[in-house]
């Protein structure tokens, strides 16, 4: 069956069978491999991806199911976008560039004609990640940050755009110019990863790095 | 992973999507949130009709009764402020309780809830105490609307029977829970190994407060004991006419339990479940009680 929908503030097209889960799709056509396979029953959220800017787990969620919805998985975050686009993921055309083991170790890919400078930055809540070392083997934590993204659209902290990929792409960076929320409580980022397990942190540091990153959102006003 | 899919729909109409269920009953099941269906892996299912585009996703209230659509998912429920002030909160609480992930409960329908395979719901026992009703439309799209626990017995019937659906013939569209008056009060409390693990047992009450604080009604349920929603009459009835206190309240928890003897599962024993039942009970209508 022929499927369409807005992946990453693209409009994409994909041909599937019935039974296809979106983790698969996502993984093996349209090259998302932040969307990670874990436990394939909804309980691990490394799956986890957002969709009409709610979290959702992709591996019990069949492909079908977002036909002309809104997918966001940590590839739309800038600089990941332009990247695939040169990739070719996902299209017969020949790769503009090879594919590394991290477009972060492949600067070339990041040259574009677009703003470099958004480029050689992680997202807000990525740096807060790293910057608490919220992060030790890794496999959780596209999850957790698109958690953490999740409630900040929530709370009025992002502003989920409309379909314009423009202003998706900036989406994720600019806080919106209303002024935001109260950031979350403690109790609310606890609830925001509790479907987010990771067996190397122990939880005490991904919370720190929700915390950090509101804090910087709300001071960023 | 659903093996043997072939086919997937997604109708804009009601009459569309019963006769696609009707068309082909013994292999064809409605897909609303997913979250069991999808990774259950059952090989019987060939075609899934989702209920997802048919505008279930509606939640009003009118003049006694908030309306809640089919296909409304949990953690709408939770975000909503008239439920998060209704009746103390307990639905709020309740599906919550349900998973404590919020990519489940963004997934997770309160229609899907009541006509999951799994008996064991924290959200059963507090529609139980609320009154709730379902309505549904059946496969001549009649529309039907059944008291909640009637409504699960039939679901039960005709999964026992094997009969169409697996389920039952039709399709949930609306949950109504009728508006508790001012004196009322309202709670919900589990058992659970973690907070974020499911309920070895839950229970909910609902207390209508008569002159001078007697109790001139209770609703009492107790979930995950022997099916979705068991009502507790004996303790419902000792309670009735009576001024709360902890003393009666005690007395009411003291009453024959005997006669309910719960399900052994992976989770609890049945000696334990029979040991903690009567002191949750408790603590929910002490809770209610507080809350007068
Ligand atoms: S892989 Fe989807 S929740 Fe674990
Ligand atoms: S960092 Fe290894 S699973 Fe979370």
């Amino acid at each position: 069956m022929e499927l369409n929908f807005t992946l990453n503030g693209r409009r994409r097209s994909f041909d599937v069978a019935a039974n296809t889960t979106l983790l698969s799709l996502l993984r093996n056509e349209a090259g998302c491999l932040s969307v990670k396979h874990g436990c394939e029953t909804g309980e691990c959220g490394a799956c986890c991806i957002l969709l009409d800017g709610k979290v959702v787990n992709s591996c019990i969620l069949l492909a079908a199911q977002v036909d002309e919805r809104e997918v966001f998985t940590l590839e739309g975050f800038p600089g990941w976008v332009d990247y695939l686009k040169r990739l070719n993921v996902g299209t017969d055309e020949p790769a503009k560039v090879s594919a590394g083991p991290s477009a972060f170790q492949n600067p070339e890919a990041f040259a574009t004609d677009q703003n470099p400078a958004e480029y050689d930055r992680l997202h807000p809540i990525q740096q807060a990640f790293v910057d608490t070392h919220a992060i030790q083997c890794g496999f959780c934590t596209p999850g957790m940050v698109l958690s953490v993204l999740a409630l900040f659209i929530g709370r009025g902290l992002i502003d989920w755009p409309a379909l314009n990929p423009k202003r998706k792409f900036r989406m994720a960076m600019v806080p919106p110019k209303k002024k935001p929320f109260p950031p979350p409580t403690l109790d609310e980022i606890r609830d925001a990863l509790a479907g987010n397990l990771c067996r190397c942190t122990g939880y005490v540091k991904p919370i720190e790095a929700a915390v950090e990153a509101a804090k910087r959102f709300v001071e960023s006003k | 992973m659903l093996m043997n899919l072939r086919k997937y729909y997604r109708p804009r109409s009601l009459e569309a999507a019963v006769q696609l269920l009707s068309a082909n009953p013994a292999r064809c099941l409605v897909l609303a949130g997913g979250t069991y269906l999808v990774p259950s892996g059952r090989r019987d299912v060939e075609e899934l009709v989702d209920i997802s585009a048919l505008k279930l996703k509606v939640m009003k209230q009118d003049a006694a009764v908030i309306r809640i659509g089919a296909t409304v998912a949990l953690e709408t429920i939770i975000d909503n402020p008239r439920m998060r002030k209704f009746a103390g909160g307990i639905m709020r609480d309740a599906c919550r309780a349900n998973s404590a992930s919020r990519m489940i409960r963004n997934q997770r329908t309160l229609g899907g809830e009541i006509c999951s395979p799994l008996i064991f719901s924290d959200v059963a026992p507090v529609l139980s105490v609320l009154d709730s009703r379902v309505k549904f439309v059946n496969f001549s799209m009649e529309e039907k609307e059944l008291p909640i626990a009637e409504f699960w017995v039939n679901l039960d019937r005709h999964r026992s029977k094997k009969e169409p659906q697996g389920y039952f013939s039709g399709l949930i569209t609306e949950v109504s829970i009728p508006l508790l008056p001012k004196t009322s009060s309202a709670a919900f409390e589990r058992i659970a190994q973690i907070p974020s693990q499911p309920s070895l047992l839950s229970a909910a009450a609902v207390i209508h407060w008569g002159e001078g604080g007697v109790c001139s009604e209770a609703r009492v349920a107790l979930g995950s004991y022997r099916g979705r929603a068991d009502r507790l009459a004996a303790v419902e009835d000792a309670l009735k006419g009576k001024a709360l206190t902890r003393e009666s309240i005690e007395a009411a928890c003291g009453t024959n339990w005997t006669s309910l003897s719960p399900v052994s599962d992976n989770r609890a024993s049945e000696a334990y479940r029979s040991a903690a039942a009567p002191s949750l009970v408790r603590r929910t209508l002490e809770r209610c009680l507080k809350g007068k």
